[in-house]
């Protein structure tokens, strides 16, 4: 599971610089997420739902 | 069980030389010597005296700390380095703020960026309120599908300057 972004002000931990990268991406990969999601509630409902297929039919 | 290494004894298992009772600008610039060469990020924290307080070897990610040693950094000269030689983080930032460091000092190759506490004390709340401002504009800006990351990181490492310049910090730079 991928780690929950880590807020800067946690003051126990200092960050490297490969560490600071890394929570900046998280930060972002979670704001894309939510920004998707947002967007998704905003669809009408026929929209939201999954398309249905059409089962091939069996050879005769 | 044995005695837990006393910050001397713990740098010097690692294969750092840290000098005992030497002025403070030698044993950091004999330190730091050191620390330039090092591939991951150690942190060491000195009392005004130049006696070592603390030594941590810092992981990929992080450098953590228990609350005790987080206590002792207080009023410290706490230095460590940055092996991409590059600029203090914003969280380097915001660290010294947070735990009251009489200096924070970043070795990048042979200079060192070295951020030291305004006579009126550390602007943690203004810190803090321009950080999180900032994290919500990146957020902002980069939150939508094919968003330049690398042009996010450049903004965020580019705070950095922006962040020392707007609080108004004492920045100098040495040379090792």
């Amino acid at each position: 599971m991928k780690k929950k972004p880590e807020t800067l002000s946690d003051p126990r931990v200092l960050l490297t610089e490969a560490g600071e990268q890394q929570w900046l991406d998280q930060l972002l990969d979670e704001a894309a997420a939510q920004q998707r999601e947002k967007e998704h509630q905003a669809l009408p409902e026929a929209a939201r739902r999954p398309a249905i297929t059409k089962r091939p039919r069996k050879a005769a | 069980m044995s005695a837990p290494l006393t910050p001397l004894l713990a740098a010097a298992a690692f294969g750092l030389q840290v000098p005992e009772n030497v002025p403070l600008p030698a044993a950091l610039l004999l330190v730091e010597r050191q620390l330039r060469l090092l591939p991951h990020e150690v942190a060491l924290a000195f009392d005004e005296a130049g006696t070592l307080r603390l030594f941590k070897v810092g992981g990929d990610s992080e450098v953590a700390f228990t609350d005790e040693e987080l206590l002792r950094l207080r009023d410290s000269l706490f230095t460590h380095n940055h092996p991409s030689q590059s600029f203090l983080t914003v969280r380097d930032i915001e660290f010294a703020c947070h735990h009251d460091v009489a200096q924070l000092r970043a070795v990048a190759g042979p200079m060192v960026h070295v951020l030291t506490r305004p006579a009126a004390g550390w602007p943690l709340a203004r810190c803090r309120q321009r950080v999180a401002t900032e994290q919500a504009r990146l957020r902002k800006r980069f939150a939508h599908a094919g968003a330049d990351r690398a042009l996010a990181r450049r903004q965020w490492n580019a705070f950095a300057h922006k962040l020392v310049v707007r609080l108004s910090l004492p920045l100098s730079l040495e040379t090792l």
